[in-house]
Parts: structure tokens; C-alpha cells; sequence
């Protein structure tokens, strides 16, 4: 089912709304009202002429009209709520939500994205064995059109088997993933986000396996690759991989220290407190800040 | 972006990602139409943009954005704020008798803007004249919709302006204003911070610390909420200072500048980090 009209409608009408125009007011000179209002509602697929029209009316640039806020809030919403309950070990409830959004929700997108916690969840809970779980996740990845519908749902998946990989111990083929992850194209700013997450989980899994030097390398990627993007999503949790890797290679105590505490301050002032109390738990000895 | 240069942008994303005109038609469209799309022949639907989109890897809200334009003019505001920056006017001048004509509609605009302002700086105008040509300008027709992020750029300078001639209720009515917009974009967000930064730092000199520490918190939580390192270190910073002027706990002004050091160090911005260290070294917790 193509949602494209739907969501240029619920677009138009929201942005319309929301500057205080009618229908009336908004097609006058452009088109008929009955037919704004087909718009509106997703009944009729409008042409790029009429939606650039519209656009200059409404004062937003023609790409706004684009922004699928339905379906981005709906996915972004489901995908919160269940990482939330996998985090805290909910599973009964995870699968419950993940049915919910299966039944009730038409967006290809992000029904994939419950299938994909679906699989993590039953694997987690014990329900089915890991290797069946990355079949399923395979299976997923090669659904037609997954990977040019959701780059970003793409490599999540391929993520979530990489890391089903590691917790197993096959620490051969998640390194084959990992290394291909890290080789793939990452065009847009929405992927390039993905791919420092995929450096910290390959750092991660470094660590398991205790190769630190190498481990060092993937995380002084991931902070350069933040930075330049200054997005501090996962840059204390690569400050805090940093001074580990370095502690365990017998660093410099001061740079050990530097480390640490530039972690402890990411995660403080980026109101992370989860992640603060795990640090300080083992690590308070190098953290500057009184305590 | 204008529809008519659809086309082009088609054609440089299918180029970018290094596909032949067959391979990006496969399951979407004939050759020949898209070829037709791309040299602008014909205007393609909205399904078929989908489909495109997809081929490419890239949403349809970004498919409408011209990247070379971006880039280009990202460039070029660089390169003339920086001979702004060093007062370096009539080089700046010189450089932009000599671009060429056929630039994009937005860098464009973004010249003009330039103009007015090296204009000032070398006194050929007053200042009250080049706010009122800055304010024409960013109320062309337009320019609020198309480009914001020059629109709203623009309007920063023109409280900048009063604020530097000493007309503060001007400046402030500004950016009042300026705190109201809709920032509905990520590249607006980004932006807001910075407007957020600048409107603080001048209720600072003008003694208005409580209001100043307002806007600094919501600058602070505007960062921490899209996880944003640009100007956190900044607004910390900041925020020490207020803490400071209105006699807060000496523990809470040592955290804020110690945040602040920590922060521009993590973020590599040594000067940053190494002005905190000269100027506030009586507040900071540690040295690294």
C-alpha cells in the first residue's frame, strides 16, 4: 500500500493548521476545495505543480511537505518503546507492544521494525535459539525493498545480528559483519548517525575479545567521526571505551584519567544518568570531578 | 528547491552513487522517461519520485534539497564571514566583483547580504542604513520561505548591528522575535542554539543576568535534547558566568566551568578549552 499521498495530506494539513489558514483560504487560485480537501486526505495524489504551489502559500519550502511526520512519530515512538522494554528485560511486554503495532499498523516500515525486535525479544527470552533468531533477522534483511525503504532499519538489523554473533561467542563471523558494516556507503546524515553506532558495537565486541589495540582504533574512529558530525549520541560511551582499552594496555595514568572523566562530564551534562552511576560503580578512582 | 532543476539534482544523485541511467530505471520507469526527467523535459509524479527515492538511498523530504547548492553555499559563507571576521573588507569586496554570475539563487542572496555588511565595516555607509537594507532584504519575497537559515542569519546581524551602536531595546526586540520563530528543521534547531548563545551573551553585557541565564538554559536543554555537542561546552560556559554575576553556590559556578573545560576538551576544541583554563582556573576542579 503506497502511503505517500497520506502522508503529504496529513503534512499539508498540519502545517495549515497550524499557521491558522482555511481550505478556502489555502486553494484559493490554486484549486478547487473539494479537491484540497481530497488532498488533505489522502485521497487524491497530487502533482508536483499543485505541491509546489501549495508550498509557496504555506510558506515552507517544497521539501517540508515530504517530511513523513505521521510515520516518522509512529516509528520513532514504537521504536523508543520497545528498546525501552528490551533495556529493562520487559519481554512479555515487548512482544505484546511488538503484536500490537503488527496488527494494528499498515506502515511497511515500521511493521519490519517490530518483526526485528520480535526476533530479539523471543531470542532474549529464551523462546528461540540464537541461531534460529540471525536466520530470522535474515530472512528480514532480505525481505525485497527492505534495503532501499529503510537503509537505517537495513543495518540495524545486520547490527542486531552481528551483536546476536558476539553474545554467542562466534566472534569470527560478527567480525565479518562488522568489518563489512564498516566498508558499506553511508550517504546521508540519518546513516552516517547509524554507522558511529555500528563502531561503538564493533568496539564493543573488541573489547569481549580483548583485542585492545584494535579496539582503540575503531573507538578514536567513532569520536572523530562524532565530532565531525557533532552528534553526541555514543561520544561518553566512546571516551568511556577509550580509557578502558587504555587501562588495559597499561596506558598513562593521566590519560586514563582524562578519558574517564570526559565521559563521566558527556554523560552528566547530557543528562544520561544510567550510564553515570554505571561508570562511577567501577571506575570512580579515575574521575577528576569530587564525587 | 525549483522544480524546474529537478532534473539536474536527479541526474547528480544517480551520478554520485555511480549508477547508469538503466540501472536506476530498472523497476521504476523507462530509460527514456527518466531521461526525459532528467533534462527537465518532464515533470515527473509524485510516485515516481518516491520510487526514485528509494533507488537512492535518500528520503523524499531530502530529495527536494539541492546539495550542490548546499555545499556551495556553506562555502561561501565560510570564506566571506571569515573576511568579515578579520575586518578584511576590501578584499571581500574584490572577491565578490569577481564570482561569477551564474550562481545559485541562495548564494546569491547570500552576497548581497556580505556587501551591505563590508559596506558598513569600511564606513561607505552608516549603520542605520544598512540595518534598514538588511531588513529590506530579508523581507523579499521568499526569503523567510525558501531560504531560513539566511533569513534568520540575517536578522542576528541586524540585532548585532544595534547592538553594537548601543540601541538595546532594538537588539532585544530582535531577538524576541528571533525566540518565537518556528524552528522546524534540524539545520533550523542547530541554528536556534547559536541564536540562543548570541542572545545571552548580550543580555551579559547589559547586566541582565537573570534573563540571560534563561535563555542559556534553554540553549543548554535545546542541546541536550538533540544530543548536540556544537555549543554545549558554549552555553556551560555561559552559564558559569551567570552563576558567578548572581552569587550562586560556589559549588555550582566550579561544576558549570568544570563541565565547560571537560566538554570543549572531549570535543577537541583546545582554544576553547585552554581560554576556560586561563581565565577561570580558579573555579576548575582539575587540570588535564
Amino acid at each position: 500500500m503506497n502511503h505517500l499521498p497520506v502522508s503529504i495530506g496529513y503534512e499539508i494539513k498540519r502545517l495549515r493548521k497550524e499557521k491558522k489558514i482555511t481550505q478556502a483560504e489555502l486553494c484559493e487560485g490554486i484549486c478547487s476545495q473539494a479537491e484540497i480537501s481530497k488532498v488533505e486526505n489522502g485521497k487524491n495524489s497530487p502533482t508536483i505543480d499543485l505541491l509546489q504551489q501549495v508550498a509557496k502559500r504555506l510558506k515552507v519550502p517544497l521539501s517540508m511537505l515530504f517530511q513523513d511526520h505521521l510515520r516518522s512519530d509512529v516509528f520513532q515512538s514504537y521504536d523508543e518503546q520497545l528498546a525501552d522494554l528490551l533495556r529493562t528485560n520487559q519481554y512479555v511486554d515487548a512482544l505484546k507492544l511488538s503484536e500490537h503495532v503488527l496488527s494494528t499498523t499498515e506502515y511497511e516500515q515500521v511493521r519490519n521494525l517490530a518483526r526485528y525486535y520480535q526476533v530479539i525479544v523471543q531470542e532474549r527470552s529464551g523462546q528461540i535459539h540464537y541461531l534460529k533468531a540471525v536466520q530470522s533477522l535474515e530472512r528480514l534483511l532480505n525481505k525485497e525493498q527492505l534495503s532501499f525503504e529503510s537503509a537505517t532499519l537495513y543495518l540495524r538489523i545486520q547490527m542486531g545480528m552481528a551483536n546476536l554473533y558476539v553474545e554467542h561467542g562466534d566472534f569470527e563471523l560478527a567480525d565479518d559483519l562488522f568489518q563489512n558494516l564498516i566498508q558499506a556507503k553511508y550517504e546521508t546524515i540519518e546513516l552516517k548517525k547509524v554507522r558511529i553506532k555500528i563502531l561503538y558495537n564493533y568496539g564493543q565486541q573488541l573489547l569481549l575479545q580483548k583485542k585492545y589495540l584494535a579496539g582503540l582504533k575503531i573507538t578514536e574512529q567513532g569520536i572523530q567521526e562524532s565530532l565531525q558530525l557533532e552528534d553526541g549520541h555514543f561520544l561518553g560511551h566512546f571516551y568511556f571505551q577509550m580509557g578502558y582499552f587504555k587501562q588495559q594496555l597499561n596506558g598513562d595514568l593521566s590519560d586514563i584519567q582524562r578519558d574517564f572523566t570526559m565521559a563521566y562530564s558527556l554523560f552528566c551534562a547530557f543528562d544520561m544518568p544510567i550510564h553515570e552511576k554505571r561508570l562511577l560503580e567501577e571506575y570512580a578512582e579515575y574521575v577528576l570531578f569530587p564525587i | 528547491m525549483r522544480i524546474e532543476s529537478f532534473g539536474k539534482q536527479i541526474k547528480q544523485l544517480r551520478i554520485e552513487r555511480k549508477l547508469t541511467q538503466k540501472e536506476l530505471a530498472k523497476d521504476v520507469c523507462s530509460q527514456a522517461e527518466l531521461s526525459k526527467i532528467e533534462n527537465g523535459k518532464t515533470i515527473p509524479t509524485i510516485d515516481l519520485v518516491q520510487r526514485l527515492s528509494q533507488k537512492l538511498h535518500i528520503s523524499m523530504d531530502q530529495i527536494f534539497i539541492d546539495s550542490n547548492e548546499v555545499k556551495l553555499f556553506q562555502r561561501y559563507e565560510v570564506q566571506l564571514a571569515d573576511f568579515s571576521r578579520q575586518r578584511r573588507y576590501d578584499e571581500m569586496l574584490d572577491f565578490m566583483r569577481c564570482l561569477p554570475t551564474s550562481l545559485p539563487p541562495s548564494v546569491q542572496l547570500l552576497i548581497r547580504y556580505f556587501e551591505w555588511v563590508a559596506r558598513e565595516g569600511k564606513k561607505d555607509i552608516d549603520y542605520r542604513t544598512c540595518i534598514s537594507q538588511l531588513l529590506r532584504l530579508s523581507d523579499e519575497q521568499q526569503m523567510e520561505t525558501e531560504y531560513p537559515v539566511l533569513y534568520l542569519r540575517i536578522r542576528m546581524s541586524v540585532a548585532n548591528y544595534y547592538y553594537l551602536n548601543s540601541q538595546y531595546p532594538y537588539a532585544r526586540k530582535i531577538y524576541q522575535e528571533l525566540l518565537t520563530y518556528d524552528y522546524s528543521t534540524d539545520t533550523l534547531k542547530k541554528l536556534q542554539c547559536k541564536i540562543l548563545y548570541n542572545h545571552a551573551q548580550q543580555l551579559y553585557f547589559q547586566n541582565d543576568f537573570v534573563t540571560g541565564l534563561e535563555i542559556t538554559e534553554k540553549g543548554l536543554a535545546l542541546s541536550v535534547e538533540r544530543k548536540d555537542t556544537a555549543m554545549l561546552g558554549h552555553f556551560f560556559y555561559q552559564k558559569g558566568c551567570f552563576y558567578e554575576e548572581l552569587s550562586y553556590a560556589e559549588r555550582d559556578i566550579r561544576d558549570a566551568f568544570t563541565y565547560a573545560y571537560s566538554l570543549f576538551t572531549a570535543f577537541g576544541n583546545e582554544n576553547h578549552a585552554a581560554l576556560v583554563l586561563k581565565g577561570k582556573n580558579q573555579f576548575l576542579y582539575f587540570q588535564m
